[in-house]
């Protein structure tokens, strides 16, 4: 479309040089500066598309690859998050399709799917760019020329919801191991599943947080501020929060929505700062997260705690803001402290850390343990055939022990929504993360109120 | 806050980052004034001059004040280099030609750093430029005052280059008309060299010194180049003046609509300002066509 109005526009512009009016050829190259210029947001955004495929296996597979196509943002201000899922996800195909039998994880002791002759799992990569409408495009190239048996994708809740749809139309299974709004699950779709919990869980958690910190500090907090972004997973998350906040009495004074990729938060933060809550909480991705613990300094202000979620445990935020990230808190499920206490993350992160020199985090924890619950389902089914997948996933049920994950077992609702699967609230100490709630599996103290950035 | 106090903090805030984006847009518009190119590759030249001063700070330890000279001295070279080897032989071609040409380039700029680099975010810890003056109740973050102070200097100078030298005049003259400019005896093909070195290098000024207090990241440069392009449009193309004038106005207008209206409007406000100067002044306020 953009390429035929560009022609369409040179063929005016020749027309008017040849009548020999130059005025009129300035006017629509001032025009075309202004569409351009209004184009510039869409067509920047992302422009190379990534269609890769993971390496095929080095023995000839016996019977036909298992297509599964990926959706994350390979590229787009979010591809940090796209470079983690892909690493981990890498890892969990090798380890689906090789034997690695000292790994309590399903399929690992067998070499690809045994109920499917041993085939092996390939991952065919699409780039949703970190948008809606690239996400939507990718699942149906995916679905349309790949003829991939599933789908899994895509973080991003406002991708995952556009992705999903063309899934829906063609009768193949999507399961999303890690976006959080409630929305996704309550749409009634058939061929929809989530390995991950809802906004609805962690924002509830927050506040539990809060009116606990209330009880053990004598602390009387009592005013709330929200940051959220523009986006479905940022507006239900401020939603939610201000739902949660109203339930455990606490008073949502400023709400500040924001637009994800803006380049500057002073205005943003300048509100927050007038209203002056006791608590704020950042609804953002990493990015907006940094510029707002930079721009919080800048004015010198913060409130007695600010809290934001699992992105601010990938690495970018301590490499970028080094002793400025301290003290802020996370709601989490993937809790490093904690976790590393089981064998079976401890040898996966070695793994992780041997081939990529990264360990995992939140995001790339749930995309790992996304593909396991997949391969399992593909593997009860017995067949690629997608109502077989659909009825296999209905019957999942991989207990915590065989998981990266620290929760109890995966299992679906009739929503086809995860069972059960908790968040935990951490603390940045010293540069490390460390859980402080629920108290009991605290593994330090926190540190309350959160010291101004003078007392640092 | 008392209001008068925030009013003023509403105003500083607009002129501090709006100054960034006007530095921004003073590359964007000598070029457009002088060869009616479009530079879709503006943003990545501002990325790509955030990433050198972190490799200087990174590798050798130099402050991206104390590396700026560097940086502007090699992004003069490189808007050379892009005129000397990819622009050159475009520029009598059809607008659709330089537009495809630019957009390579910041595609191929951009996923170049991407490769390299990673999509990792970046920032340069404990520069020179930290903290904030606190006067009052109002806060003036020191980095992004020297950005304004230096972007201040740099437009100065820029003036003066074009209005008092023979190569500035020759430059205004060629903008005006090149054909006449070349009857004339002015060099058109240097004039365009001097044109993007110097387009470049205001841009790797402000890259430089937006390192100084924004992450730096492979696709940085897109959230500004948009701005940037509101703020050519709003001044009026081709206008240095326009330019500084365009990214004032946008900075201010985006702080009094973010802090006293609703942030999630603050570009509605401005690309809403944007189409009205569109419907009742298409020049913008400095145009010249």
């Amino acid at each position: 479309m953009y390429s035929y109005y560009i022609r369409g526009k040179l063929k005016k512009n020749v027309i008017q040089v040849n009548d020999g009016d130059v005025k009129m050829k300035k006017e629509w190259k001032r025009i075309s500066f202004f569409l351009m210029t209004i184009m510039l947001a869409s067509t920047l955004s992302g422009c190379i598309g990534e269609k890769e495929e993971t390496p095929a296996p080095t023995t000839p597979a016996p019977v036909e690859d298992i297509k599964i196509g990926c959706i994350w943002p390979l590229t787009g201000d979010l591809a940090a998050y796209g470079a983690a899922n892909k690493r981990a996800l890498e890892l969990a195909v090798e380890i689906i399709n090789n034997k690695y039998p000292d790994l309590n994880l399903p399929l690992a002791a067998s070499e690809g799917l045994p109920n499917l002759g041993g085939a092996k799992i390939k991952l065919i990569w699409g780039d949703s760019r970190g948008t809606p409408e690239e996400g939507r495009s990718a699942a149906e190239y995916l679905i349309i020329n790949e003829e991939v048996v599933a789908l899994l994708g895509c973080y991003q809740s406002a991708v995952t919801e556009t992705a999903s749809l063309p899934a829906e139309t063609y009768g193949v299974p999507f399961l999303n191991p890690d976006s959080s709004s409630p929305t996704l699950t309550e749409r009634g779709y058939k061929w929809f599943w989530r390995c991950t919990p809802k906004a609805i869980d962690w924002t509830r958690n927050a506040l539990e947080f809060y009116t606990d910190i209330n009880e053990k500090f004598d602390a009387n907090l009592h005013t709330y501020g929200i940051f959220n972004e523009d986006t479905l997973w940022g507006v239900e998350s401020g939603d939610w929060l201000e739902y949660w906040a109203d339930e455990f009495g606490f008073e949502v004074i400023e709400r500040v929505q924001y637009p994800h990729e803006t380049p500057d938060l002073s205005a943003e933060v300048l509100r927050m700062k007038q209203a002056n809550p006791d608590l704020v909480h950042i609804a953002g991705y990493i990015s907006d997260s940094i510029l707002y613990v930079k721009t919080m300094k800048e004015n010198n202000w913060l409130p007695k705690m600010v809290m934001s979620g699992e992105m601010i445990q990938m690495s970018d935020f301590l490499d970028a803001l080094g002793d400025d990230g301290n003290y802020f808190c996370l709601t989490i499920l993937f809790p490093q402290d904690l976790v590393t206490t089981k064998a079976l993350t401890v040898k996966l992160n070695e793994m992780m850390d041997e081939r990529y020199g990264k360990t995992f985090d939140d995001p790339s924890a749930r995309a790992f343990t996304g593909l396991f619950v997949l391969a399992d389902a593909i593997n009860r089914a017995g067949s690629t055939d997608p109502a077989k997948i659909n009825a296999a996933f209905a019957e999942t049920n991989i207990p915590g022990e065989k998981m990266i994950l620290p929760w109890a077992a995966i299992q679906f609702d009739e929503k086809h929504q995860l069972k059960a699967g908790g968040y935990v609230i951490q603390q940045i100490q010293d540069g490390e993360y460390y859980t402080v709630w629920p108290w009991e599996l605290a593994t330090r103290d926190i540190i309350w109120p959160m010291p101004s950035w003078d007392e640092r | 806050m008392d209001l008068v106090y925030l009013i003023l903090q509403v105003i500083i805030n607009g002129i501090l980052i709006g100054g960034v984006y006007a530095l921004i847009a003073v590359g964007l518009s000598l070029i457009w004034g002088v060869m009616e190119i479009v530079n879709f590759a503006h943003g990545d030249y501002l990325m790509a001059a955030a990433f050198f001063s972190f490799i200087f700070w990174s590798y050798m330890g130099l402050d991206p004040l104390i590396s700026l000279p560097l940086v502007v001295v090699i992004f003069l070279f490189i808007g050379f280099g892009t005129q000397k080897f990819v622009m050159k032989r475009l520029i009598d071609s059809p607008t659709l030609i330089t537009i495809a040409a630019t957009f390579a380039l910041s595609l191929i700029i951009r996923y170049g750093f991407f490769v390299v680099f990673k999509p990792d975010y970046r920032v340069i810890r404990d520069p020179l430029l930290q903290g904030s003056l606190h006067i009052s109740s109002i806060s003036i973050p020191i980095a992004k005052m020297v950005t304004l102070l230096i972007a201040i200097i740099t437009m100065i100078l820029l003036f003066s280059f074009l209005k008092y030298t023979k190569k500035g005049r020759a430059i205004r003259a060629t903008a005006q008309d090149r054909e006449v400019a070349k009857s004339l005896g002015v060099n058109v093909e240097q004039i365009f060299l001097i044109t993007w070195g110097l387009g470049i290098a205001c841009v790797g000024i402000a890259g430089a010194m937006l390192s100084t207090f924004y992450y730096v990241f492979p696709l940085m440069g897109v959230t500004f180049v948009l701005i940037a392009f509101a703020s050519v449009t709003l001044g009026g193309f081709g206008s240095v003046h326009g330019a500084i004038f365009g990214g004032l106005a946008i900075g201010l207008i985006q702080q009094f609509g973010g802090t006293f209206v609703s942030p999630a409007l603050k570009d509605v406000f401005v690309f809403g300002v944007f189409i009205l100067v569109l419907i009742f002044k298409p020049k913008g306020f400095f145009g010249k066509y």
